[in-house]
């Protein structure tokens, strides 16, 4: 059994033993030494019809007893080639299509396309869209988390933690459908800025749901922190070192449970991050409890950054005045010909891009996501290639899984937060 | 092991702690909306079904069939076809929307020139038969009514 | 002749209960688990969905009775009846009211069997329930169901020690096997029921309960998160209904047996409450455990089934022994 449970807020991390990497690879070893090479095997199909696999994704594993001696994975069952279909359209066509990527989180996944965009484009942000996007962006990262948790608890057998985060999690749904008029597929981030101004009352909206989040976290704690099964489930499973973190470029919370504090909002600051004051939440265990761990810390983060983003909301627009790459605002385009003919010139032509190439990373929920644009200066990118964080997590199972238990492989694939929609593409 | 984790592992501290998190919700207010009987109104600026909007001056389409959101739909799901009205004007011959291809992303409303398609309020679209998704220009006028108030002039 | 008859209507009586109370545990079930996430569970069928399960009912009967092709076809049908005939037994030891009443100028005695050892047979037909399930997952032929049994059987050796241990404390305190006689001992206010002096035992006992009856925290043989259905996965219809219904009328069972054993079986908690008829007590007392087993369910995660087994021989078999040490000490210098 490990030392006492850790609320990670309270008493600071000083207090809780740090493994070292030595350590962490011994207990990982210790794991796998339960594989025995040799013996008879059932073989089981975990998914893509399995009542807890996320998704669709496939794990055929090898059974010994319970022990899992292998596993192969299967992805690609929700491929609809993403990447091809962005070769046919144009940059901001392309939009509504990064929504099904990771489609819990699709504003991130609409935040990091852009910010690529106009990384390629040398497109200026105004400030107030910034903050929009920031404030939106921590909203979508408190949705996946709570999301996460419900499914992750879940899959260690508590049926009303499900419910009840899914619950928590209207509110922010709710805020989103109030600012773009979707739940899930947001399509709020432009080229430029954010589709839409936040309207009346969002602000005062928004406080108070992140005034009240907090105190739900509290109850989670209370529910399911400290609890003896959870404890006994979650820690000490599904090790994965900084190590192999590194080897399976692994990022996100996944990474930070190791002790790693790889945060791009931190390190490479986009959006209002580098404006706002946030700690990056790291634990040092490596295994599941850890990252359960690393995710409550980031769901409190996540609502201060938007307190303080909602404090220092500046004034001014939400879209840059940029003719060459931004659409035109609509109220503009009905009055104004010269709006208009930007408009036309957007849908019809689509927009002025410089040729060259363009990698963009941001932090999403999940890990780190990369856009990388190839342009030969035409409207339509080239090539454009996006490196997804489900992608990786899902191929880093099999060595994850290695003689764990079948019991607690549900988990470990939980823990690592793979949104098939984002791994296949 | 300290003595006060033995004290609250043999009292079952933590797990009375958590049934009491469960138990409470017992007794407080559901939050359950009982579907088909109450619903809820979407925010105005929900993007459900779409609609073409008439002047309502002169009763004709707002839409002057410029084709831009025929162009820009990510998933080519808007089908229009015009030709010369005796008047001299562009009038609509056909409109069409196919349902099952839209993925509601708002870029046709986003983008028309003369706010003439909209994005409504309805989101119950399911039905049992294939050809209700596919809506012609009559259906797509009908469901002006159902127009959010304040048109989403971003 | 007279005895015959009235053995008869207790009979049928009781188990009419029993099994009437199921598709109202199983509704109180759905209703209260809403509750606890903050939903409303049923309420279509009938005023505040009272009549759920009877539809339900109605539809895994007409349902397809679907046996698959390489399933052990006899194991595979007799395998849902094994699970809740041994209940059905031992709601026949349970005493429901004093012994020797007089009803209509009749002397009764409100128990179908006072059996002499009917702690030892409950113990017995509890352990024999769990063929049910390891028949169930064997004759299934499918891994996931495999798995479930195992999972089952690994379970039954690890707490039925401890469950067995957990009751010989309060044995010892009776000096009887006979639930006749035990709830006799337990006359007087509720500071006389045996909960009190054994509570160590009543702890290990309902855990190990919760064990037997495949319910969450320990419902590693179904387990649904990693299992699909574990043994229950290849079965439809009415007979997937019957290991439901086994298992709810299981709860009722053990529950009764809980409330005769440690908490005075059918009597009141106060001597003055005594012109309540004992079995409205008996019933209460069960209703109140379905209910803890339905909070802790919806409440806490599952357990691995290697962790469910160290807690029954490293944690409760020791404790076990030490109560059954302690209590024969006390006992015997007494």
């Amino acid at each position: 059994m490990g030392g006492a449970p850790t609320n990670g807020h309270a008493h600071g991390a000083e207090a809780v033993h740090r493994p070292t990497l030595e350590e962490l690879k011994e207990r990982k070893i210790r794991t796998r030494q339960r594989v025995h090479e040799g013996q008879e095997t059932i073989t089981v199909s975990m998914g893509p019809q399995h009542p807890s696999m996320h998704g669709v994704y496939q794990a055929v594993v090898d059974l010994d007893g319970e022990i899992i001696v292998r596993t192969r994975p299967g992805i690609g069952n929700l491929h609809r080639g993403v990447e091809k279909l962005a070769e046919q359209m144009t940059y901001h066509q392309f939009i509504p299509v990064t929504d099904r990527l990771d489609y819990v989180a699709s504003f991130a996944m609409n935040h990091g396309y852009c910010e690529a965009v106009e990384k390629l484009m040398g497109v200026e942000v105004p400030r107030r869209a910034r903050y929009i996007r920031t404030i939106a962006h921590e909203l979508v990262r408190l949705a996946n988390h709570i999301l996460w948790l419900g499914v992750h608890i879940m899959d260690f057998g508590a049926q009303t933690f499900f419910l009840i985060c899914f619950r928590d999690r209207e509110y922010i749904l709710d805020l989103f459908e109030m600012v773009c008029g979707a739940r899930l597929t947001h399509s709020y981030a432009r080229i430029g800025g954010v589709s839409k101004d936040l309207p009346e009352g969002w602000v005062g909206r928004c406080r108070s749901v992140v005034e009240f989040l907090p105190k739900r976290f509290d109850e989670y704690e209370r529910l399911i922190t400290a609890n003896r099964i959870f404890n006994k489930r979650a820690r000490n499973i599904g090790i994965f070192t900084s190590e192999d973190c590194n080897a399976w470029r692994i990022t996100g919370p996944t990474l930070r449970s190791t002790g790693i504090a790889r945060d791009l909002r931190k390190d490479e600051p986009y959006a209002a991050y580098d404006e706002v004051d946030f700690e990056v939440a790291v634990e040092y265990n490596s295994d599941v409890y850890d990252r359960f761990l690393v995710r409550m810390k980031e769901m409190r983060e996540s609502c201060k950054i938007i307190r303080q983003c909602l404090d220092n909301l500046p004034d001014g627009p939400y879209l840059a005045h940029d003719a060459a790459h931004v659409l035109p605002l609509k109220k503009n385009v009905l009055r104004d010909s010269a709006a208009m003919i930007q408009d036309f010139m957007h849908v019809l032509r689509g927009p002025q891009v410089p040729k060259g190439e363009v990698y963009r990373a941001i932090e999403v929920p999940k890990g780190e996501m990369g856009v990388y644009i190839v342009s030969d200066g035409g409207p339509i990118p080239q090539r454009l290639h996006l490196s997804t964080p489900s992608f990786y997590h899902g191929q880093a199972v099999p060595p994850m899984f290695e003689g764990e238990m079948l019991a607690d492989s549900v988990g470990i694939f939980g823990s690592i937060d793979v949104v098939l929609g984002d791994c296949d593409r | 092991m300290g003595l006060k984790k033995l004290i609250k592992t043999a009292t079952f501290y933590e797990i009375i702690q958590g049934m009491s998190v469960t138990g409470g919700y017992f007794l407080k207010d559901k939050v359950t909306v009982e579907y088909p009987k109450e619903k809820i109104a979407p925010h105005p600026r929900f993007r459900g079904m779409h609609a073409l909007i008439t002047d309502p001056v002169t009763g004709r389409l707002n839409c002057c069939a410029c084709r831009l959101c025929e162009t820009i739909c990510p998933s080519q799901c808007i089908t229009i076809e015009s030709s010369e009205s005796p008047d001299g004007d562009k009038s609509i011959d056909v409109f069409d929307i196919d349902l099952a291809r839209c993925i509601f992303c708002g870029f046709c409303e986003e983008i028309c020139p003369c706010a003439a398609i909209v994005m409504t309020s309805v989101y119950e679209l399911a039905t049992y038969d294939k050809n209700d998704f596919f809506l012609d220009k009559e259906k797509l006028v009908a469901n002006q009514v159902n127009a959010h108030k304040e048109l989403n002039r971003r | 002749m007279t005895d015959f008859i009235f053995l008869l209507i207790k009979a049928i009586l009781w188990v009419a209960v029993g099994v009437g109370m199921v598709p109202f545990i199983i509704y109180f079930e759905r209703k209260f688990a809403g509750f606890f996430q903050s939903r409303m569970g049923p309420t279509y069928a009938g005023p505040w969905g009272v009549l759920q399960s009877f539809g339900d009912m109605a539809k895994l009967l007409s349902k397809e009775d679907l046996i698959p092709d390489w399933a052990d076809k006899p194991v595979f049908r007799l395998a849902p009846y094994i699970l809740f005939v041994p209940a059905f037994i031992v709601m026949a030891l349970i005493p429901f009211g004093p012994m020797g009443v007089e009803i209509f100028g009749y002397t009764v005695d409100l128990v179908i069997a006072d059996f002499d050892a009917g702690v030892l047979l409950f113990l017995a037909l509890g352990t024999v329930a769990v063929y049910g399930i390891v028949f169930a997952g064997w004759a299934s032929n499918n891994h996931w169901s495999l798995l479930g049994s195992l999972r089952s059987g690994a379970q039954m050796v690890s707490y039925e020690i401890s469950m067995g241990l957990a009751l010989v404390g309060l044995i010892i305190l009776s000096g009887s096997l006979s639930f006749v006689d035990i709830v006799d001992g337990q006359a007087g206010n509720f500071w006389n029921w045996y909960f009190i002096p054994q509570i160590v035992g009543f702890v290990i006992f309902y855990v190990a309960s919760i064990a037997e009856l495949n319910r969450a925290p320990f419902d590693l043989a179904e387990a649904e998160q990693e299992l699909v259905a574990g043994h229950m996965t290849e079965y439809t219809g009415m007979r997937w209904g019957l290991f439901m219904f086994g298992e709810y009328v299981n709860m009722v069972v053990v529950s009764a047996v809980m409330a005769t054993l440690f908490f005075g079986g059918w009597r009141a908690p106060f001597e003055a409450l005594d012109f309540i008829p004992g079995f409205i007590w008996l019933v209460g007392k069960v209703l109140f455990f379905v209910f803890m087993y339905m909070w802790i369910r919806w409440t806490l995660p599952r357990y691995r089934y290697n962790q469910l087994m160290d807690i029954g021989w490293k944690i409760f078999l020791p404790l076990a022994i030490a109560n059954l040490a302690v209590t024969a000490l006390i006992v015997s210098v007494n």
